[in-house]
């Protein structure tokens, strides 16, 4: 079990290679081969779940739970929007389905970190 | 309280603070009791150096997706790059497609494999903004006499390929010639032009498997009527029409079911500059096995509105089957090649089919058969040409003037580079040019084509195997670029010829080299 720095060392670690990850990839999504081409974004996901893994089983400090504020709410409401236009753009091709698609996606992701946030 | 109050003062309020939280938080394993002063003192340094040091290994991380983007940013936008693609074709790595094409791998002195059909296909992940494309092949030359090798690169959404020379030997020789760049003259009687001046040089024949934009001609003798022609004709062919407004097309095919698999027809009009105007489908007969049993006859008329006046290309694809009627809203309708296919072989009975051709300029016409039933006297001008031997051309040279030929048993392929018509109206000149695809005879090309447009390169050869080499530029050539991949097809076209099914082509390896230029 890892403990102490070394935990808190790990799980910046991951949090930030996972969202490097997932922006490389939403990157290499709307503009094809800008990532792929220079880097295999299959060996940043292997180091990712690594990182991951280590992260699960290691001894994180006890943080304590804050009352989301307005601010939040925003971020999660922003996020629900580019979710949607991310989904809109990669699926613009099915027509008015992707209109369909694209909302529901962006009211789960809206939904659903609302949930998150407000988890007792 | 003093020590504090200096702790303080030095900015060390947050790490005091956490000391005093450790100290009292009911949460903590054990509780810490300080005994002195100093003991404090050295719990807040080691915690002042745990938290610098954890704030160092921040950082640090931080740093990974600061390099790595801008990595990405610097190769995307500034660098210039060489991307290096080797694909070794005699492991096991499946790199050409459809299997049903190629061999198992052969493990000899060197591990290869067989190319045992005519189209092969592999693919290449390129760079966003790559500028040229080469690709390296070596092969064996197992080629039958007259016949080449070409790779072509997919530039467009449909079925559609630049093609370039990999292996031709009748253009080993080619520095005898002078050129600029990739235009060679061959009939010295003429000058020397650039590529971009070429295609305003009238009544000059040009041979390349490069796209090469031809100037189409005005015909004041064109109206709109009519015109049918009422043989059969085998497999795909190509004619050329000139019309305006609304060209209306009616097909009439019928499958020979030779061989098995679908025969279906598809019928495209390309303009000038090589765009698709419109195409259509005739579907197979139903019978995809082999069979000898006369099918059905199958019918379609299409209309494509709204046509500038011009030349058109009508290009029927290839298939299994028997053109049996065309008809076209147009006084003018010519092809460079026909395969006459009116002769019982192909259950239809024998009929006389007139051609007629025009040409200002000493050439010759191919004529060819694959069959006895084929072998015949045809009539050019009144004069009998006999027809003696299966598969190798006969000649007729030409000299300029109009010519009448009649063919009576057909099962015969007619080529040149002039045109041919059904009738003596419908025969029209459609281009300031006349384009030809390099044939494998530099002898004939040195007598029938006056400029050469190719990038080829001789090949190298090593130990019975050549290494070949070709370039594509990527904007210029317009190459399709779909999923980040670029499309490449090896076309061997013996190998589509069951007479050259042994000649299969022994492959190593592909070697690829895609440049892509910076902004730096």
């Amino acid at each position: 079990m890892i403990k102490g720095n070394s935990a808190i060392i790990i799980n910046h670690l991951f949090q930030t290679l996972l969202a490097t990850c997932l922006l490389l990839l939403l990157v290499e999504q709307i503009w094809q081969g800008t990532v792929s081409v220079y880097i295999n974004l299959n060996y940043l996901l292997v180091i990712v779940v690594i990182t991951g893994i280590i992260d699960v089983f290691s001894e994180k400090p006890v943080l304590f739970k804050e009352k989301p504020t307005t601010k939040d709410y925003l971020f999660v409401f922003a996020l629900g929007i580019i979710g949607f236009a991310i989904i809109k753009y990669k699926t613009h091709q099915l027509g008015n389905l992707s209109w369909i698609i694209s909302l529901v996606a962006g009211i789960l992701i809206i939904l659903l970190s609302i949930m998150v946030l407000n988890d007792e | 309280m003093g020590w504090y109050t200096e702790q303080y003062k030095k900015g060390h309020k947050k790490e005091i603070n956490s000391i005093k939280e450790a100290v009292s938080n009911p949460f903590a394993e054990q509780k810490k009791v300080f005994e002195s002063p100093d003991q404090i003192f050295k719990e807040v340094r080691l915690h002042m150096r745990n938290e610098r040091k954890i704030k160092i290994f921040k950082i640090i991380i931080i740093l990974i997706p600061i390099i790595l983007i801008s990595f990405i940013l610097y190769s995307n936008l500034f660098a210039n790059h060489i991307f290096n693609y080797f694909y070794d074709i005699g492991e096991n790595e499946k790199y050409l497609s459809p299997e049903s094409r190629i061999s198992s791998p052969i493990q000899e002195e060197i591990g290869y494999r067989n190319l045992t059909a005519s189209l092969v296909y592999f693919s290449v992940l390129i760079p966003r903004n790559a500028e040229t494309i080469t690709v390296q092949t070596k092969f064996k030359p197992n080629f039958p006499e007259d016949y080449v090798f070409i790779l072509g690169a997919k530039d467009r959404e449909d079925w559609h390929y630049k093609w370039n020379q990999v292996y031709n030997p009748s253009l080993n020789n080619l520095s005898q010639f002078e050129r600029i760049d990739k235009v060679y003259l061959i009939n010295k009687n003429l000058y020397l032009v650039p590529y971009d001046e070429l295609k305003y040089e009238r009544n000059v024949i040009v041979a390349s498997d490069n796209y090469y934009t031809l100037l189409p001609n005005i015909i004041t003798e064109y109206t709109k009527k009519n015109t049918s022609i009422n043989h059969s004709l085998r497999g795909g062919h190509i004619f050329y029409i000139y019309t305006e407004e609304d060209l209306e097309i009616t097909i009439k095919k019928q499958d020979i079911n030779w061989y098995p698999g679908e025969d279906v027809l598809e019928i495209l009009v390309y303009d000038a500059n090589e765009n698709i105007k419109g195409n259509f489908t005739i579907e197979d007969d139903g019978i995809s096995e082999v069979s000898k049993i006369p099918a059905p006859i199958q019918e379609k008329t299409y209309t494509i509105k709204n046509l500038e006046k011009g030349v058109y290309k009508l290009q029927l694809s290839n298939f299994d089957g028997l053109i049996r009627y065309i008809e076209v809203n147009t006084n003018k309708i010519v092809s460079t090649k026909l395969f006459l296919a009116d002769n019982p072989i192909y259950s239809v009975n024998e009929s006389n089919v007139t051609l007629f051709f025009d040409t200002q300029r000493p050439t010759r016409i191919s004529m060819r058969t694959w069959h006895y039933q084929g072998l015949q006297n045809i009539s050019i001008n009144n004069q009998s040409v006999p027809i003696k031997h299966l598969v190798n051309a006969t000649y007729y040279n030409a000299t300029s003037g109009r010519y009448v030929i009649i063919s009576y048993e057909n099962d015969i392929i007619l080529e040149s580079t002039r045109y041919f018509s059904f009738t003596e109206e419908s025969l029209f000149e459609p281009f300031k040019q006349t384009l030809i695809s390099i044939k494998n005879d530099l002898e004939w090309m040195t007598s029938n084509v006056d400029y050469l447009v190719t990038n080829y390169k001789r090949p190298k050869e090593d130990n019975g195997w050549l290494t070949a080499e070709t370039n594509f530029n990527i904007k210029e050539d317009n190459i399709f670029i779909k999923d980040n991949k670029i499309n490449f097809v090896y076309n061997v076209p013996h190998l589509s010829n069951p007479e050259y099914a042994n000649y299969s082509i022994p492959v190593d390896w592909i070697n690829i080299t895609v440049y892509k230029k910076g902004l730096l």
